[in-house]
């Protein structure tokens, strides 16, 4: 009887475990799918790839909230001489040249692993070719330019092969692993358009910047060489002028209907600006413009409360963000919610253009310079839709900026806008060309921190606190502005990630002593910006 | 069989082995494009794929015993637990240049091993009857084993994990808990320090005569879990009234409090006052304004150590009095029960300026011991009535 009893027990529990074994496998397909991210079989081909390019385009100029102003406006747009930091955080800012170990490597890090994963998976599901890789590869070289001109020599010929440590590439071989990268994206996009004419571009739906007209993706990369070739002139000067020959006869971005914009619908300038009260505009900025009379100064800037413009300079210590974030005495960027984001404009070509002529390259010499610098502001002020008027010809200077709140006063060189109103000291046409190439390109600060460090233009205020140490980002060079000498070095680069140290050891040790020429601090100068 | 002297009325010993698996999380196998809903894009998983994955392991055993003496007057339960959990799910880090933020690991050995005992007391004496029960636990965990060294399956390379940080408690500059082999699942660096000289002294800025903050290297502060618990209750009958009382205390481990920061930054906390009616805090015989100082160690949500205060505590933890209703009063309807019950009476030592018992989050296992504007504990005043058929 008991026998029996047991043997019952036994049988109904298997049987009851094998239906609740059944039971599990066969939900486990459902249990385990996520409920709303798709899987790569949900999607249709042109969704695999496609739906991740968004994401990649926004690396080029950062638009989530937090890495737009980790990114765009505590680095470039500070360094930039654009915007500055009105909060004072942990008290340890880029401002003051003591911004804290992770903030440093918040922009590597964003940039690299947002960019490859995806671009991986691109490369996986296109096998490495036809037009969507290109596409890809012009993507990837518009990000890393960012990456590698903010820290010098990174992982860049080497990616993609497996490896979780990769061997870093000095800058040369960086730049010239780009500009190959883009002749070949740029062969592959014309033989795509030359085989597919009037038919419409699967990707147009993800082209965030040019709808899919990958004629005008073809602009970009020859105008992304531009700016590269102009940068590397002073070190790589043969290189550099074939490449430059060669973009600007394939085409670059000439016309304002070409320019690369991302779109947003709620910007972060705005949102760190007018909602969090922690960006307002640089006093380096306003104190050209107002000097100027510049007819883009209500575009590019808020009024205060009695009607004037006013920025704030970089690097207060202890901040108070109370009064430097009022609206009504300090201006703010003046965007809106939907403001899209800059990537690359007309004008700035005009200017590369106009500093290869001044230097020979181009046929024509200074007068042909001069007419460039000329189309570049025009290009501008119609971009912004507002009239030149006597812009071009009215010789004034900044003049000096005072803090309305502390008085600490401080000031730039002369140089004034007329082609011909030169003098040797500062008033040069190199210094003109590339103060209105930074007028003419906000707010992409990056673009304008490198040429403030290759060239020392645009002329930018030191820190009004330098608090640098060796012990973070190095000791900064921050020597103040006199009426004869203006040579404030200012942050040259940013140190590398305590993660590459960490994870990458050898290849960034080795990158450090052989490759940066310098140690790992903000103070030494990049490839192309030693000082000349 | 061995003779036992006549007081010893009976004891049981206990051994178990157990192992139990745990699934890791959901939807980790299956590749997926994830979706950003903040930014409206999509991106691919951003960890380095690793096909090979096993569930969790918890390997336990426990040895005790319960003996009884007196006749069941005293009785003494002890136990004596061991368990390791291995094959733990980490992401670990990896360089950024690999393109990727991170790769699943399985590895460690988390071990926890303790101790638990009690001692109760029960006696009759006429109507009068006490019970009185102390129960003692000890616990101690480490982190035997992280996957510093494990080799990816990937790659074949050497993972680098000296170290594992899992949350951050407060916001940047407050302290972060961080897991380290040999120390403990709960242990808590900082990495926030006044500016000083070569001889440790407070630096003060020349200018401003201010001091001020800087990074250091993350120190250990020390640990959120506590090293034991103690609880007493006491029960005591007569004629069908029963008062129990419950002390129950923790000691050891250490919590950390954001709202403390936030009120002392603000001014409005008491130990602001104290500071201000000091007239401030004296660095190098130097008057730092009550301002000043409180601006600097209370910026963010509190600064390195600052606001780190030890967990441990004594409550009395409940207060219950009850009479049972004669029977015969109800007409022999039923047992009823009448009674007041007091939780969370009061608190007779702490040092935190919260209740340290407090758990913030439900979800996170490491975001523990620290209070950004919670609840205040609840103190229950209660009335209760039980009728029993």
């Amino acid at each position: 009887m008991k026998q029996y009893n047991f043997k019952r027990i036994r049988t109904t529990l298997s049987i009851c475990s094998l239906l609740l074994l059944a039971s599990c496998i066969g939900d486990f397909e459902n249990f385990n799918t996520h409920p709303t991210n798709p899987a790569p079989d949900d999607m249709t081909a042109p969704e695999r790839v496609g739906t991740l390019f968004p994401s990649l385009l926004y690396l080029m100029h950062n638009y989530q909230e937090n890495d737009n102003q980790m990114i765009e406006q505590m680095i470039g747009n500070q360094y930039g001489g654009y915007m500055a930091t009105t909060n004072n955080w942990q008290g340890t800012n880029y401002g003051t040249f003591n911004p804290s170990a992770g903030w440093m490597e918040y922009p590597f890090n964003k940039l690299f692993s947002g960019f490859y994963a995806n671009y991986f998976k691109i490369k996986d599901i296109t096998g490495g070719k036809g037009y969507i890789y290109a596409w890809a590869n012009i993507v990837r070289v518009g990000v890393m330019l960012r990456v590698t001109d903010t820290y010098g020599p990174v992982p860049y010929s080497k990616m993609g092969e497996g490896q979780l440590a990769v061997v870093y590439d000095d800058m040369q071989t960086v730049y010239h692993n780009m500009i190959q990268d883009l002749d070949n994206s740029i062969a592959s996009l014309t033989a795509f358009l030359g085989e597919n004419q009037g038919k419409a571009n699967p990707m147009a739906e993800f082209d965030l910047i040019y709808r899919g007209n990958f004629s005008k993706w073809i602009k970009f990369a020859n105008s992304l060489k531009l700016r590269m070739a102009i940068r590397i002139a002073a070190v790589d000067t043969d290189y550099a002028k074939e490449v430059m020959v060669q973009a600007i006869a394939g085409g670059t971005i000439e016309s304002n209907v070409d320019n690369a914009f991302l779109p947003t619908t709620d910007n972060p300038y705005y949102k760190a600006a007018i909602d969090w009260g922690d960006l307002a505009i640089n006093a380096v900025l306003s104190t050209y413009m107002n000097g100027y009379a510049d007819p883009r100064c209500p575009v590019y800037m808020t009024k205060t409360g009695v009607g004037t413009y006013i920025g704030v300079r970089m690097g207060i210590n202890n901040i108070n963000k109370q009064i430097y974030s009022m609206s009504a005495l300090f201006s703010k960027p003046n965007f809106t919610t939907g403001s899209p984001l800059l990537v690359f404009c007309a004008a700035e070509t005009q200017f590369l253009k106009a500093e290869a002529a001044l230097q020979g390259w181009i046929a024509g010499g200074e007068a042909q310079a001069g007419a460039y610098y000329l189309k570049g502001i025009n290009t501008s002020m119609e971009q912004h839709e507002v009239t030149a008027g006597a812009y071009t010809t009215t010789v004034t200077y900044p003049g000096a900026y005072s803090d309305p709140i502390s008085g600490i006063t401080v000031g730039i060189s002369n140089i004034s806008v007329p082609w011909n109103d030169v003098d040797a000291a500062a008033n040069t046409r190199l210094a003109k060309i590339i103060t209105q190439k930074w007028l003419a390109n906000y707010p992409l600060g990056f673009e304008s921190w490198c040429d403030f460090r290759r060239t020392g233009y645009p002329q930018i205020f030191s820190a009004q606190d330098n608090l640098s140490t060796d012990g973070s980002m190095g000791t900064i060079d921050n020597s103040i502005f006199s009426a004869t000498t203006y040579n404030s070095r200012l942050v040259r680069r940013l140190p590398y990630p305590v993660s590459e140290y960490n994870g990458n050891p050898v290849n960034v040790a080795n990158a450090v002593s052989t490759m940066l020429g310098g140690p790992d601090k903000g103070s030494t100068n990049l490839w192309w910006a030693k000082k000349q | 069989m061995v003779k036992l002297p006549d007081w010893f009325s009976f004891m049981k010993v206990r051994l178990s082995y157990t192992s139990v698996g745990t699934a890791y999380n959901m939807y980790i196998t299956r590749e997926i494009y994830e979706y950003n809903d903040q930014t409206n894009q999509y991106n691919t998983l951003l960890l380095y794929p690793n096909r090979n994955l096993q569930p969790e392991l918890t390997n336990s055993y426990e040895a005790g015993f319960n003996m009884r003496f007196f006749k069941g007057a005293l009785n003494l339960d002890a136990t004596y637990y061991k368990s390791n959990t291995l094959h733990q799910t980490f992401v670990a880090n990896v360089p950024s240049t690999s393109g990727y933020n991170g790769v699943y690991v399985q590895a460690g050995n988390v071990q926890n091993t303790g101790v638990e005992l009690s001692l109760g007391y029960n006696n009759k004496w006429n109507g009068f009857s006490w019970s009185s029960n102390v129960t003692f636990s000890y616990n101690e965990n480490k982190v035997k084993k992280l996957a510093d060294g494990i080799t990816n399956p990937v790659t074949g390379e050497a993972i680098f994990m000296p170290y594992l940080d899992k949350a951050t408690l407060g916001s940047t500059g407050s302290p972060i808990v961080r897991l380290t082999e040999g120390g403990s699942m709960g242990d808590i660096y900082v990495n926030r320090d006044w500016k000083r000289n070569e001889n440790g002294y407070v630096l003060l800025d020349p200018k401003t005569f201010l001091p001020s903050m800087v990074d250091t290297e993350y120190k250990k502060a020390g640990s959120l879990l506590p090293k034991t618990h103690a609880g007493w209750r006491n029960s005591f009958s007569y004629k069908g009234a029963t008062l129990n009382i419950l002390f129950s205390g923790r000691f050891g481990g250490l919590v950390v409090s954001n709202t403390q920061a936030i009120l002392d930054r603000y001014g409005v906390s008491k130990a602001s006052a104290g500071v201000r009616e000091a007239g401030g805090v004296s660095i190098s015989n130097i008057n730092v304004s009550a301002k000043d100082y409180l601006n600097a160690v209370a910026a963010g949500t509190g600064q390195g150590a600052h606001y780190i205060y030890d967990a441990s505590n004594i409550r009395l933890g409940e207060v219950s009095l009850e009479y049972a209703i004669p029977k015969k009063w109800v007409s022999n309807i039923a047992d009823v029960t009448i009674g007041l019950v007091a939780n969370n009476l009061a608190m007779i030592y702490c040092k935190a300026p919260f209740d340290p018992e407090l758990v913030a989050s439900a979800s996170n296992t490491f975001y523990t011991g620290v209070d950004y504007f919670m609840q205040p504990s609840l103190r229950n005043l209660g009335f209760s009535l039980k009728l029993q058929f």
